[in-house]
């Protein structure tokens, strides 16, 4: 069963005395079944895994496109925030000073396959209303990245992916943001270098709030639809040269860095719709 | 069974419980205790250690079919003669890729708290995907690689007696560390030395265990039990490439060229030594120590000019071919 918190604003917090409530309990409240749509693009286009864009005047393709987003944020027009968890999945973990611990996650995770057209992710119940924004991290922090990956349910966002890994095996961890691909690096217009720009750790997670009024209406839209736009996240890097081609965080620190000051920018949210059921989440 | 793990008759006999590779036969795990003067084993309460995990870890971790190409296992980059350590200096991947650093031995390897030259493996599990997905390793894709072992009917069967259940990353992962959590030996001269057998050591040797415990201040780092602190230090080797060690994965640079404190246990069958594999003796390891290091930025403050004559380094090598446990070095045929 999945659940919805709502938090109230600090200032209504003190005013009335409550740190939180189920959204089961708010009777006067419609509910909706919320379903977030992460649409995955290249600028303009629609991101296709093997497809050839423009970035920055060199033709690149894009095999792999991922992206971890966690600790999501609703904010209801007056001012409620509501948080979206999940089936908690308890796994060995290791502390911050690598104590053996067991850790629960609850948080709801996304890992976004964007390479092979995954693009519906179920959220669970949220309060009908007018929200005025909405906010998640890129990333995964804490003691959630502190988990013994290889012993995580495979059925969990978390787990080992046996597609492709998105979690380094080497420096424990997620890798939060996975880009794959090839560049021309010659000029005569075919990819014929591999790139790769692997982001992760948590001086590179990033919390995004996009500032946008929508509706959830379990008539009207229950379909949350976000864009993400993964040339975004590469406009400083230069492919074509060497030394940014390859990154895996700790190994090109500058690479990692002009990723993550773009990462605020890389979301938007679209609209909202009416899932009509015809995917798989 | 290609090798198994049992109780050496020779530390039998002097009443040791030291661990060794010698012959065809799966010891219980269950009834494993531990050397003489060792910590209990740490095993995890999610994956307690079996018999039928033990056979199946050992099974994987002899296997071809663990590669991409079916040419290496995890027994090709760590020789039971070699302490389960590698004598090359970088270990071959598939299609002869090469990584960066040496292979370490495994012995004892239940008691890291963190795995790895840096320690970017949280736990014996966790590790185990390391070397099978690197691609200058074995290569293997996660998916490839379950559905391989699946397609093996005794595999299934084997997962299932162990877990109850198919090949899974968990499962498989589960096999492969509980194998390497019977990999234990504390069966040298130097432990018979330390439970009272005082003609176990040589003059040569009980002169080298002086200088180890002083004015060659190795033990400073190489402590206890395992002869490691398990920390992190910087020990003054000049950096090859752009390994930065620790900092790799902590980011920070205090951690620059910090590299684990192995064990020192087999030292003399571990060869060649530090991460990269740079020094082919531990004659050149001395020196290195000796001269206090490279002065190479974030030296440890430990690493200073020893001033040790020849015979002083006779002796602690002496001493430190003592810690060759010789029951942990035989019955592997690679």
């Amino acid at each position: 069963m999945k659940t919805i918190r709502t938090f109230f604003l600090p200032a209504l917090l003190a005013s009335v005395f409550l740190m939180g409530c189920d959204a089961d309990s708010m009777n006067s409240e419609e509910e909706v079944d919320l379903t977030l749509r992460m649409q995955g693009m290249f600028g303009s286009q629609q991101l296709i895994s093997g497809q050839t864009y423009d970035h920055n005047g060199a033709n690149i393709t894009v095999k792999t496109a991922r992206v971890y987003l966690s600790d999501f944020v609703l904010t209801t027009a007056d001012g409620q925030e509501v948080t979206v968890s999940t089936d908690p999945v308890t796994v060995p973990a290791k502390d911050a000073n690598d104590n053996d611990v067991t850790h629960s996650v609850t948080d709801k995770i996304v890992l976004t396959k964007h390479d092979m057209g995954m693009e519906y992710y179920h959220f669970g119940t949220v309060p009908e209303g007018d929200y005025t924004s909405m906010s998640f991290r890129v990333g995964i922090v804490g003691q959630d990245n502190r988990i013994d990956a290889s012993q995580v349910p495979a059925s969990h966002p978390l787990a080992k992916q046996t597609d492709k890994n998105n979690h380094w095996n080497w420096a424990n961890g997620y890798i939060y943001l996975r880009l794959d691909g090839e560049v021309d690096t010659d000029g005569d217009g075919s990819v014929d270098e591999v790139w790769e720009t692997h982001i992760g750790k948590e001086n590179f997670s990033r919390v995004v709030s996009i500032d946008t009024d929508f509706t959830l209406d379990h008539e009207m839209g229950n379909l949350l639809h976000l864009m993400v736009d993964y040339k975004h996240f590469i406009h400083m890097v230069d492919l074509a040269d060497p030394t940014e081609r390859l990154s895996r965080t700790g190994d090109n620190l500058p690479v990692a860095n002009k990723v993550a000051s773009m990462m605020d920018g890389a979301f938007m949210i679209h609209g909202v719709h009416m899932d009509e059921g015809s995917h798989t989440h | 069974m290609r090798v198994g793990i049992l109780i050496a008759a020779a530390a039998l006999s002097l009443g040791l419980a030291g661990c060794g590779i010698a012959g065809h036969e799966t010891r219980d795990p269950a009834i494993l205790d531990v050397p003489v003067g060792f910590e209990p084993i740490p095993v995890p309460a999610h994956n307690p250690l079996t018999p039928a995990k033990v056979e199946l870890g050992e099974r994987l971790f002899f296997d071809l079919d663990l590669s991409e190409d079916r040419s290496l296992s995890c027994a090709s980059c760590h020789f039971e003669n070699a302490a389960f350590a590698d004598p090359r200096r970088l270990s071959p991947g598939v299609h002869g890729r090469l990584g960066i650093r040496n292979s370490p031995s495994l012995v004892n390897v239940a008691y890291l708290n963190l795995l790895f030259w840096d320690g970017g493996a949280l736990t014996l599990e966790a590790q185990a995907l390391g070397p099978l997905e690197a691609d200058f390793e074995m290569n293997m894709n996660l998916g490839d690689l379950i559905t391989r072992v699946e397609s093996d009917p005794s595999y299934v069967s084997q997962f299932e007696e162990a877990f109850g259940e198919g090949p899974s990353i968990r499962t498989l992962t589960q096999a492969l560390a509980s194998f390497q959590r019977t990999i234990r030996s504390g069966g040298s001269r130097y432990d018979r030395y330390v439970s009272g057998a005082v003609d176990a050591l040589t003059d040569s040797e009980r002169r080298g265990l002086e200088l180890f415990r002083g004015k060659a201040n190795c033990a400073s780092c190489h402590k206890g039990f395992l002869f490691t602190n398990q920390a992190f230090e910087n020990n003054g080797i000049e950096p090859a490439g752009s390994d930065s060690g620790r900092a790799r994965i902590t980011l920070d640079p205090a951690d620059f060229l910090e590299f684990r404190v192995p064990s020192l246990r087999n030292v003399e069958k571990t060869a060649p030594y530090m991460h990269d594999g740079r020094f082919d003796s531990l004659e050149d390891v001395i020196d290195h120590y000796d001269q206090g290091g490279t002065g190479v930025r974030n030296q440890s403050a430990l690493i200073t000019p020893l001033r040790l004559t020849d015979q002083e380094k006779r002796d602690l090598i002496a001493f430190l071919n003592s810690l060759t446990d010789e029951t942990i070095l035989t019955g592997f045929t690679p």
